[in-house]
């Protein structure tokens, strides 16, 4: 299980990684932690051509909140944003509690935000996370920077908005969203959900919810939100009975068309992770 | 039929054996075949294909084996296309779990979608976005494999890419397709897979 | 096509210079080119976490980091771990508290824990319980791995303790295991297998070409350049009818029926190379329809097997009650930690053949080499090597070991060929796949009467090494410790387009017990009886052994000689507080929660059949060097067989040196299967040691010109009884006993003994496995929250050893009755060809086992009164947690088939809902 073979080029600077990957051409790719590029290489269903080698640019490594803003550069380690973002401010915990689904230590050691993102994996945490706090992902190519919504940014399975030649440099958290969960399942510790849900609301002063977000992943190609349930939501009191109806409606919506038993699994999943979800973020942040 | 077919380019041609290349990507992971095709019957009275196809993979260990039968039935409002495929795709693309198999051949079949409707509704663009999307939509009901095909099936790109197409768990599916962006015509997909292998000789 | 980088790394304070190719992983780097091999490679896919290193002071999985991408870092391996030459107190803890048992984890573990200590000196429980479910060990069932580093963490481990726990343990703690991929030999060649691509095939052409003309490549070769005859042999019966037909050529030739069957090999100077030109071997077939489920239509089986005793019919139909049921067992396998691999180097002048991987029974596989290759038995070598985790399918004559042979004396090279993680998931052999309806006639008192059993045994594509065996076996042991009069059992033997199937740890009877006990819980709830009032009244008496059952098992007809059922019964009930579980469960139902328990009774045998051979050297420096024909594979056997002589010889047991499965050392051997290696080459050794007792008192009666009755042995010396001044070592003994010497006294040189033990009958360990879990109602998510496994050894040689192998025995079962299956698409691809997709269990999934260990049922047949151990922790747990699961849900009889998966619970919910 040994790798194609392939060029390598480690670069010290975001412009020579752009220059690079505009030079090697569509079948490059940036690799940072390698964390899941390099098993998709070693079953050889991935085989660039070349590596561009990023992860040392440590000007992409920052965690820092700027404003309301959370700013996470794309070589931020999942560790770092384990025991990090807490401190960057009230509002952003649910990264910080999010993020020991990711793996396991040695993986979230080594393995980046950025790269998470740029993998686009439709399972994985800080894509539904992305999506759920309406991040903003910041791309750069020899041309300049881009910003693309989260929304946006997920266009198949395994597939973004970035041209082969850009680089995902930072993502963009707009707000604190203390009121925010996100929920999974797997059938082993550590493994890739089968399904998760990520929340984000806010509470009005009588307790009623708005701006209500509510992300899926394990259930299509992308991550995905379902808007119907968030409008469902949205000027309702944060209560169970509210909750557990946005929810059905999740399952309804998204779980048309998976007809068979895993399907109903599945399905099943979203409606109770979702309720709990719901329920925590609700809550607040603990303590 | 082949410019219905997304991607993939003819190579050359031999009686009535086509031979041609064709390469999906799905993020990093990259399928590349190569291989013949055949049509095994055409009967442009009954608008009638059956055509068999058989490709290896380029640079890894794998290869798929396609027979694709195509007709059309007329109805009052239209007519419906129905495309029978029976895909047996090989090799770590049909062994790799979370559903890789599985996401490599919806694509296939939603670009196959996007492109048969484009050529059957005479636009010559690139359909619009929800035609994918919706073609998509057939992937949660659909389980089983890919094929391969180009990435971006764009007409001039004259498009063996047969061997693809979609297989499914659950039985005949008949599903409209982007249906808004055709007048008076709906496509159908009916997709059968192991079931229906033992219709073909070994091939 | 390569792309050369030169790297400085520094690793464990030394620096190096590499010249890597860019996609060469640091692990490889490690191994291979810096010939640090105590780092290993379980998966090649950032699952298993073997190869954690530590790099820049963080642990990674070296397998995901290229070499290239390490350049100016610094790199701390396992080896830097033990510099001076003494185990740390990490190391020391997981040897003193059973942290490991092959040691191919424990490496990776070892870096985990040393960085996590560097970082936290105290990390919380949470932090301990987080490390350990961050990677995979297959033998040990993390309660070990938990407790050593527990202990390093508060400080309790002894640094420096003068004995390590097993005699293994100083080098696989310092990576100085020597496990199959760390032999390197000069100028040898890589092997890749081509492997088939569909289950059910005719092969067409194979166009090795492309391959042929890559650079490094060697030859590509097909069928078409075998000898005849290469077809892999059957080991054990029984052989009933020809069985030929179903016999798995070594590469096929016309037809493939299996995914993963070898069809061609590629031979090259460098693995990469090698995997790369395979990939360029183009086959084409022409497909078949498979055969994927021995319940479709049109399936007829190879093989019929039949079974019985009694007249079950009459009882049948005399019964107050007949209970029936359906069940199925999931296809899973053994799956150890390390893959399989071989090494040959043939010496084309002195014709001989050495070969390094062959563990579990290398005297057979050198006698079948031998034949095979048109070699005499003397001409070949087996060499002992470490094993990462055996569980039955390791060691079996394969395809591999045939071609990687064959191949180094056609080139004239070494030939090394190690699996990969993909292939072994598809090359190796599974288990346990088998349906199967069985009846039982019941008294209304709940007695049985006789049990009717029709099985199903899906075998996949070919009959291997094992035969018929587990088939028969599941037959033999069907009836477990039960009283029961009428017996008519048939096992029905499909060959499917899958891969083949052999034995696995408890084969025939994990899925045998299953079935049984799954009955027994019917019949229970159909009588309104308690579960355990039902076994209770079935279970042998002491009264009725030996009970002799007329049907075979390996060979030999069941004789339960001694035993105490419903002794080990209560002791287990009582000390698992069984009934605190049961009023536990109960509660916590009244809150809400799925809660239940479960209980399953189940027989085990070991040993049976064939004989073991011991030879005992006394070293010129005194030492003992004991031989066996038994193989290290990770039980500890060196441990036992140093522990046996030790107490035999009154020797320390830093001096006694164990070589294990080195068929230049032992004429002939058994092996280690079938929970033998206690069993068989304990009493092999054990007699041996007295032997050599003899021996050494007679030399020594004669050099102290005593009569040998005066003599005692102690301490490694012999002296006259109460005259410490006569004292004579063994090393004296040694001298005075060489060439030279024993020459006068017409005495072969050297004290060297060797003694062979015969044909032991079969011993029956058995026991009780209680389960509690919950089932998660949203999910249908299984957990296994307590699990204790009650177990009658006969005699622990070394009981630390006995524990480890029942917990971690256990760790499996719980795998497969919850997460582990190989599944196939239908088409016949196989969908469990990663670690992402075939499930072992972490440490997460896996509960703290608890014990009762009793040395009650002594075993008649062999001297050390011992049963083996190596089996019973699995044998009845899919059985046990499938009747707290139908507790849980209170549903009796509910669960019928295993793994419980959360889909197969959602489908009992929705019946519910």
């Amino acid at each position: 299980m040994k790798p194609a073979p392939f060029a390598y080029h480690r670069v010290h600077s975001v412009e020579a990684a752009l220059e690079r990957l505009h030079e090697l051409g569509e079948e490059a790719k940036p690799i940072a932690g390698g964390q899941s590029l390099a098993p998709l290489m070693a079953f050889r269903l991935a085989r660039p051509t070349a590596l561009v080698d990023i992860s040392r640019l440590a000007e992409l490594a920052h965690l820092a909140r700027v404003g309301d803003e959370l700013r996470v550069g794309a070589l931020t380690r999942h560790a770092t944003v384990e025991s990090g973002a807490a401190q960057c401010g009230e509002g952003f915990e649910v990264l910080s509690r999010s993020a020991r689904f990711i793996g396991h230590g040695p993986i979230r050691r080594r393995g980046t935000f950025g790269g998470s993102l740029a993998h686009g994996d439709p399972s994985a945490e800080w894509c539904l996370l992305a999506l759920a706090l309406d991040a903003v992902v910041i791309a750069r190519d020899r041309a300049g920077e881009r910003a693309i919504d989260a929304g946006d940014f997920f266009t198949g399975y395994f597939s973004t908005a970035l041209a082969p030649d850009e680089l995902l440099v930072e993502v963009r958290f707009p707000r604190p969203r203390p009121h925010s969960s996100l929920k999974e399942f797997s059938r082993r510790r550590g493994d890739f959900a089968l399904v998760g849900v990520a929340v984000a609301l806010d509470l009005d002063r009588a307790g009623r919810c708005e701006d209500v977000r509510i992300a899926f992943g394990g259930v299509d190609d992308v991550p995905v939100r379902v808007a119907a349930a968030e409008r469902l939501l949205e000027g309702e009191p944060a209560e169970a009975d509210a909750f557990r109806a946005a929810a059905e409606l999740c399952g309804a919506e998204l779980g048309r068309g998976l007809g068979d038993e895993d399907g109903r699994l599945k399905r099943r999943l979203m409606v109770e992770l979702s309720v709990e979800a719901l329920g925590e973020a609700s809550a607040g942040v603990p303590g | 039929m082949a410019p219905c077919l997304p991607g993939a380019s003819i190579e050359g041609k031999d009686g009535d054996v086509y031979t041609g290349a064709m390469r999906t990507k799905v993020g990093p992971i990259v399928a590349s075949y190569r291989g013949t095709l055949k049509f095994d019957e055409l009967d442009k009275e009954k608008r009638r294909a059956v055509i068999s196809a058989r490709a290896e993979e380029v640079s890894g260990q794998g290869g798929a084996e396609a027979q694709i039968v195509t007709s059309v039935i007329e109805g009052e409002d239209g007519s419906l296309v129905v495309i029978e495929t029976d895909v047996q795709i090989r090799g770590r693309v049909a062994q790799f779990g979370r559903g890789a198999l599985e996401k490599i051949s919806q694509k296939m079949f939603a670009d196959f979608a996007k492109n048969l409707e484009r050529q059957l509704s005479g636009e010559s663009e690139a359909a619009p976005e929800e035609a994918a999307r919706e073609g998509g939509g057939a992937r949660e009901a659909t389980a089983a494999p890919p094929s391969p095909t180009a990435a971006d099936g764009t007409a001039e790109q004259a498009s063996l890419d047969v061997l693809g197409l979609v297989g499914e768990q659950i039985g005949p599916l008949a599903r409209r397709v982007g249906a808004p962006l055709l007048v008076g015509l709906v496509v159908g997909f009916v997709v059968g897979r192991s079931g229906r292998r033992g219709e073909r000789g070994p091939g | 096509m390569s792309d050369l980088h030169l790297i400085a790394i520094t690793v464990n304070g030394e620096a190096h210079e590499v010249a890597v190719d860019s996609r060469r992983t640091l692990a490889d780097v490690l191994r291979h080119d810096l010939r640090l091999t105590g780092t290993h490679l379980g998966c090649e896919h950032g699952v298993c976490g073997a190869c954690t290193v530590l790099l820049d002071g963080s642990p990674v999985r070296s397998c995901l980091v290229f070499g290239v991408q390490a350049d100016g870092m610094e790199v701390e391996t396992v080896e830097g771990l033990a510099d001076d030459g003494t185990l740390g107190p990490l190391q020391q803890a997981f040897s003193e508290e059973g942290g490991l048992q092959c040691g191919f984890c424990t490496p990776g573990f070892l870096m985990l824990g040393t960085a996590l200590l560097r970082e936290h000196p105290d990390p919380t429980e949470e932090e301990i319980d987080d490390l350990v479910a961050a990677n995979l060990c297959r033998c040990t069932g993390y309660a070990g791995i938990r407790r050593a580093l527990l202990k390093a963490a508060r400080g309790g481990a002894t640094e420096g303790w003068p004995e390590p726990a097993r005699v293994e343990d100083p080098r696989l703690l310092t990576g100085g295991g020597r496990f199959v991929d760390d032999v390197d030999r000069a100028g040898q060649l890589w092997m890749r297998v081509v492997r088939a691509d569909l289950a059910a095939a005719e092969i067409v052409e194979i166009d090795a070409e492309a391959a042929r003309q890559m650079e490094g490549v060697v030859a590509v070769l097909d069928a078409t350049s075998l000898p005849d005859g290469f077809v892999i042999p059957i080991r054990l019966g029984p052989y009933e009818g020809d069985l030929t037909p179903f016999l798995q050529p070594v590469l096929a030739g016309a037809e493939v029926r299996y995914v993963g069957e070898p069809v061609a090999v590629v031979v090259a100077e460098d693995p990469y190379v090698a995997e790369d030109a395979a990939e360029r071997v183009v086959t084409r077939y022409a497909p078949r329809e498979p055969l994927l489920d021995s319940a479709q239509h049109g399936a007829e089986p190879a093989v019929t097997l039949r079974r019985g005793f009694g007249d079950a019919d009459a009882a049948f139909a005399a019964a107050d009650l007949v209970v029936e049921v359906d069940v199925r067992v999931g296809r899973h396998s053994a799956v150890p930690l390390e893959t399989r691999g071989l090494v040959a180097d043939w010496d084309t002048q002195a014709r001989h053949l050495t070969v390094w991987g062959a563990t579990k029974v290398p005297h057979f596989n050198r006698g079948a080499l031998a034949r095979l290759l048109g070699l005499g038995a003397e001409e070949i070598t087996i060499r002992a090597s470490d094993a990462g985790g055996g569980f039955g399918v390791r060691g079996e004559l394969y395809p591999e070991d045939v071609l990687v042979t064959w191949l180094a004396m056609r080139f004239e090279r070494p030939v090394k060929w190690i699996e990969d993680r993909s292939e072994h998931l598809v090359a190796t052999n599974h288990s346990r796949e088998q349906s199967r309806r069985l009846e039982g006639a019941f008294r209304e008192d709940g007695s049985l009467l006789a049990v009717r059993d029709r099985v199903r045994h899906d075998n996949g594509a070919y009959l291997r090494t094992h035969g018929l065996l587990v088939p028969e076996m599941t037959l033999g042991m069907l009836l477990g410790p039960y009283r029961v009069d009428g017996y008519d059992g048939e096992a029905q033997v499909f060959l499917t387009n899958k891969t083949p199937a052999g034995t696995y740890r408890a084969p025939g009877r994990y899925e045998a017990t299953f079935a049984r006990e799954r009955l027994l819980d019917k019949a229970a709830a159909a009588l309104g009886m308690d579960p355990i009032a039902l076994r209770r009244r079935n279970l042998l008496k002491a009264r009725e052994l030996p009970h002799h059952r007329p049907v075979p098992v390996l060979g030999h007809e069941v004789v339960i000689d001694d035993a105490d059922f419903a002794g080990l019964l209560a002791e287990t009930l009582k000390e698992s507080n069984w009934s605190g579980w049961k009023k536990e469960a109960a509660k916590l139902r009244g809150e809400g929660r799925a809660i239940g328990v479960g209980f399953a009774y189940f027989l085990e045998k070991s040993g049976g059949g064939g004989f073991e051979t011991a030879r005992i050297d006394v070293l010129a420096d005194g030492r003992l060097r004991v031989s066996s024909g038994a193989t290290s594979l990770g039980q500890g056997v060196e441990t036992v067989l140093a522990e046996v002589v030790c107490r035999e010889l009154d020797v320390a047991r830093a001096d006694v040196a164990v070589v294990a499965g080195d068929t230049d050392l032992v004429e002939a051997g058994g092996g280690s299967w079938a929970s033998r290696s206690t069993v068989y080459a304990g009493s092999a050794a054990q007699k041996a040691a007295q032997e050599l007792r003899a021996l050494l008192l007679e030399v020594a009666s004669e050099l102290l010109e005593a009569d040998a009755r005066d003599l005692e042995l102690g301490a490694g010396a012999v002296e006259v009884r109460g005259s410490p001044s006569s004292r004579i070592s063994f090393a004296e003994l040694a001298a005075r006993s060489d060439a030279l010497a024993n020459g006068r006294h017409g005495r072969p040189p050297g004290l060297s003994v060797t003694a062979t033990f015969t044909d032991a009958p079969m011993t029956y360990p058995y026991g009780v496995h209680l389960a509690q879990v919950e089932v998660d109602r949203r999910s249908g998510a299984v957990s296994v929250l307590r699990y204790h496994v009650g177990y009658d050894v006969g005699t622990a040689i070394s009981p630390r050893q006995v524990e480890g192998q029942l917990v971690g025995g256990a760790a499996q079962g719980i795998g497969g009755a919850l997460l582990e299956e190989f599944t196939y698409d239908e088409l016949g691809q196989p969908q469990s060809t990663t670690f992402i997709d075939y499930l072992l269990p972490t440490a997460a999934e896996v509960p703290d086992v608890t014990l009762t260990l009793l040395e009650r049922g002594r075993a008649k047949g062999n001297p050390l009164g011992a049963k083996g151990a190596g089996e019973g922790g699995t044998t009845a747990c899919g059985a046990a947690i499938a009747a707290a699961v139908d507790d849980a849900l209170q549903r009796p009889g509910a669960i019928l088939e295993l793994p419980i998966t959360p889909t197969r619970v959602m489908r009992l919910l929705a019946g519910e809902e």
